[in-house]
């Protein structure tokens, strides 16, 4: 079942490292080159559900600012993740087949 | 933080609010967003939430309904009782009294007759309605109409047509607008021009704009069509409004117009703008002395009556509709006694998993949120289920309604009941209705989770429960109340005397057209009496007989005036009678009692001397008794001319009904073969058959195939279609008070129920203690008796107070019959002990052992 796009996105983002709040949106914003501008508002409302979903898990950040919030991906998180991205791998197999897209 | 996004956080839900608001701020203050950006965003996230919250809700409100089926059929069915039967209601009441009259500026239009002391004629005759239109100051038009019928022929197969006799500036009074061609004018009078209906345009001419200047052959005669009516338009009566098929100029030569006495006509006028009601009363009424001082013999001692259009079509609907609609309310409020009980009880059941979730952090609101989302998925399915329920209501009315109106051969319904369909307004007002039930209902037991002790909550509940319960029983008995008085007064008009032996009676009903081949009353006569030949030719039939008119339900329609001549040759008073002609078997086959003298035979001919038969109370009004009218003399009907001749009064007959609700009316017949007009023929079989009516009609085809088929019915039916309006409402009534029944009796069943459950321990202290089961269920019966005692004790003043309201709908019953309420208070106990059945056994089967361990 396709996950949505900020979504993924925010699960991108936590696929290398664990990060704050602020950290992914500019993370998401910087990845997809400026086009998902994610708002606080929708950001926290995302990782909130997330969270009930247990596809992420939050952590006091032990460092410098003890206020932030840090995220994690869980191992089902990255299983999601990685189902998603497999998903997507195999559309762009089928559009490069059918010369969509240039390459093979 | 900014003020925007602080306000903006408000839309969140609380819980989102509390975790993540600083780590918004400091999200906005870190990226450098711009605060309105930022607050928009917050307040589309927090509305996204929210109803994300509510769906959830809605879904598991939805499961745990589906864990409690029982609940939800009980509710989902009280709902869709209670708000079918009010959509319903509801939709008649704003279709025949809250909607506007269907003509443009109907408040100007007026309804005029004449009148004399004491009677309640609606009628008029022609030149009075024409001299107060020309003479009166205050009205801008009066319009004259009589019903008419004719054959449709030389188009395909013969049909049967309804229309109007129009004279005046019926149209312009209407304010009516042609929708091709033009309408009859008052200088059309006289002539065959003739405007026919939208319907017959569409159905017969294919809705063609050549159909003008065409010529249609209506009753033998040819018209030229001059227009077309526009859709639906319908004609004014008194109680009734009636689509028509075409509208002909009044014929001077058969409408007896230059007639003064002859009340054959109705009259509707547009009042001047400006002009009020009260005025034209007043010009009328001088209009009507200066009428009265001219034709003393006619118009002496009558005066005017003005009415609003409006109070003369619907009046007399009113009562009724205001009752149907009030006993409909007294139904909503049982069920939403009800509703209120089940909820209660769920809210019970529901408890503990409420419980978890208080504790779990969620808000009263929220709590209250989760109830009233299961009480608005019932609803909904309440709401849908009750919308078609009242559409099945409407239609099974409407059906009635349309036999009874058709019968009487004007296509008559009752005012507005061509408005009434469930419409915008209505569904919203069945929207409206579920809405308040439901909050009102929903938010009770949502306001009860959190009360405190235990024990306290329950009694609390039983209190309340109890409470509802009375309060049904209440309203039932007062529904209860009313539907029996209704149906005694019903009984008492079904057993009303006809005067006649109405059991395999038939009125055959035969129109000839005034076409050359009927046109001397030779022919007539001889159509007919080959007709009543050929009909008692057919196997099965006893008796047939030619008459003008035939029994119930038709009177002669124009009231005759007859003079009384004091002496063989003085000029005597004028009197309103009922008048028929009728054919020398007409009593035998009818079954009217001959009384004194004897009844016309085939001695009485155009040749011999002109006699009559009078009724038994006319001889007793005038002769004072039966054997005095013997010899005397009457005369009926005078013209302009001249009067008619004396009539020597042969015999005396029983007196007959021609309508339920009326006494029997004096009455005068002369021999058809003296006085003949085309009418009827009135029939007597020998037993059930079902062929008759093809039979008939056959036997007529055979005689002349260019008529079309008659129309037959029976006296018995039309027996029931005379006073259909009382049995339909009766059947109505019936319906809303089994409906309370049923829901109060479900309600003291829950209450019942819900009191032995909660009582088990004390059931089981006390059957250790030696008390007997079979005492215990008792206990628990007088309990529900007492409640419903009490119910009825307050139901009975509720109920004395609607009745007497309805005092003018009940046929000689008083509003305070007894009888009824000692009825219906029995009916309602015996019913209450029977579902307080089942839970007193329950309680008898309680263990004392297991009971004293429950707590």
């Amino acid at each position: 079942m396709p996950l949505g796009a900020s979504t993924f996105y925010i699960l991108l983002a936590l696929a290398d490292r664990e990060r704050h709040g602020a950290e992914i949106a500019s993370e998401v914003e910087e990845a997809t080159g400026g086009e998902t501008r994610l708002m606080p508002g929708a950001l926290y409302r995302y990782l909130k559900q997330m969270l009930a979903d247990g596809w992420i898990e939050e952590y006091e950040g032990g460092d410098a600012d003890a206020r932030k919030r840090y995220y994690r991906l869980t191992p089902r998180g990255k299983r999601v993740a990685q189902a998603e991205a497999r998903r997507l791998d195999d559309v762009v197999r089928m559009a490069r087949s059918r010369r969509l897209l240039p390459g093979t | 933080m900014n003020l925007l996004l602080r306000l903006a956080l408000r839309a969140c839900p609380a819980d989102f609010r509390r975790e993540y608001r600083d780590s918004i701020a400091q999200d906005v203050r870190s990226r450098g967003l711009s605060a309105a950006a930022a607050a928009a965003d917050v307040l589309w996230q927090g509305t996204l939430m929210r109803l994300e919250n509510f769906w959830r809700d809605v879904v598991l409100g939805a499961r745990s309904l589906a864990k409690a089926p029982i609940f939800a059929v009980v509710a989902i069915v009280t709902i869709a009782l209670a708000t079918g039967v009010n959509v319903a209601a509801f939709s008649i009441l704003k279709g025949v009294l809250l909607d506007p009259l269907p003509y443009a500026h109907a408040d100007r239009l007026v309804f005029i007759s004449e009148v004399r002391q004491r009677e309640d004629q609606t009628n008029i005759d022609y030149p009075d309605a024409r001299d107060m239109g020309r003479r009166s100051t205050t009205l801008a038009g009066i319009a004259v109409e009589t019903s008419a019928r004719g054959a449709l022929t030389g188009m395909g197969k013969p049909v049967e047509l309804h229309g109007w006799y129009v004279g005046g500036d019926y149209f312009n009074v209407l304010h009516a607008k042609p929708q091709i061609g033009r309408f009859i004018a008052p200088s059309d009078m006289g002539r065959r021009n003739i405007v026919i209906s939208s319907e017959l345009w569409h159905s017969r001419f294919e809705g063609s704009p050549a159909v003008l200047g065409r010529r249609v052959r209506i009753d033998d005669r040819l018209y030229t069509i001059v227009g077309v009516a526009p859709p639906r338009l319908l004609n004014p009566g008194p109680g009734f409004m009636a689509s028509a098929d075409y509208w002909v100029p009044i014929d001077p030569r058969r409408g007896g117009t230059d007639w003064r006495g002859n009340y054959a006509f109705w009259a509707i006028a547009s009042l001047r703008p400006g002009v009020s009601v009260a005025q034209a009363r007043a010009d009328l009424a001088r209009v009507m002395t200066g009428l009265a001082n001219e034709y003393p013999n006619f118009d002496r001692g009558y005066g005017v009556r003005v009415q609003r259009l409006y109070d003369v079509l619907v009046a007399p609907m009113r009562m009724l509709v205001l009752m149907l609609y009030g006993a409909a309310i007294l139904v909503l409020l049982i069920a939403a006694a009800n509703i209120g009980n089940l909820l209660l009880a769920r809210a019970a059941a529901r408890e503990r998993d409420l419980a978890v979730r208080s504790a779990l952090g969620a808000t009263r609101t929220r709590l209250a949120l989760a109830l009233i989302a299961e009480t608005g998925i019932v609803s909904f399915a309440g709401l849908l289920a009750g919308i078609a329920l009242s559409a099945l209501l409407l239609h099974v009315i409407d059906g009635y309604l349309a036999t009874f109106g058709q019968a009487y051969g004007m296509n008559m319904m009752v005012p507005g009941w061509n408005r009434v369909a469930i419409d915008l307004p209505v569904l919203c007002y069945g929207i409206a209705v579920t809405l308040l039930f439901t909050i009102c209902t929903g938010v009770l037991p949502a306001y009860t989770v959190n009360a405190s002790a235990r024990a306290g909550r329950f009694a609390k509940r039983a209190r309340l429960g109890s409470a509802l319960a009375v309060c049904e029983i209440v309203l039932a008995f007062a529904v209860l109340s009313m539907a029996g008085l209704l149906l005694h007064g019903f009984v008492k008009l079904e057993r009303t005397q006809v005067g006649f032996d109405e059991a395999h009676t038939y009125a055959v009903q035969i129109d000839l057209p005034a076409s050359r081949r009927y046109a001397g009353t030779d022919a007539v006569l001889h159509f007919y009496a080959r007709a009543a030949q050929a009909i008692r030719a057919l196997p099965g039939v006893a008796a047939a007989s030619e008459a003008l008119t035939a029994g119930l339900g038709s009177s002669s329609g124009t009231n005759y005036s007859f003079t009384h001549p004091v002496g063989e040759n003085g000029i005597g008073e004028q009197n309103n009678v009922e008048f028929n002609s009728v054919s020398p078997r007409f009593f035998s086959t009818l079954g009217i009692p001959p009384l004194a003298g004897r009844l016309f035979s085939s001695g009485d001919t155009t040749r011999s001397q002109p006699v009559a038969i009078v009724s038994k109370s006319f001889a007793a009004q005038h002769f004072g008794g039966t054997l005095g009218a013997l010899g005397r003399f009457v005369s009926i009907g005078e013209t302009s001319s001249g009067s008619f001749p004396l009539r020597r009064i042969v015999g005396v007959v029983g007196d007959i009904r021609h309508s339920l609700a009326d006494a029997p009316a004096p009455e005068v017949y002369v021999p058809f073969s003296q006085v003949t007009f085309p009418g009827s023929i009135v029939v007597r079989t020998r037993g059930q058959d079902p062929h008759l009516k093809s039979d008939i009609a056959g036997a007529i085809a055979r005689i002349d195939p260019l008529l079309p088929a008659p129309q037959i019915m029976s006296f018995s039916l039309m027996h029931s279609l005379d006073d259909a309006v009382t049995r339909i409402s009766t059947g109505v009534f019936f319906g809303l008070a089994a409906a309370a029944l049923l829901l109060a009796l479900a309600g003291i069943y829950g209450v019942v129920a819900y009191s032995v459950e909660r009582r088990t321990h004390e059931f089981g202290i006390r059957m250790s203690l030696g008390a007997r089961a079979s005492g215990i269920a008792l206990h628990v019966l007088r309990e529900a008796i007492v409640l419903a005692a009490i119910g009825i004790a307050i139901g009975t003043v509720l109920a004395a107070f609607a009745a007497r309201a309805m005092g003018e709908m009940l046929y000689e019953t008083s509003p305070l019959d007894a009888p009824t309420y000692i009825a219906a208070a029995a009916l309602l106990i015996a019913a209450v002990a029977a579902s307080s059945l089942v839970p007193a056994m329950r309680a008898m089967r309680v263990e004392p052992a297991a009971a004293l361990r429950y707590e």
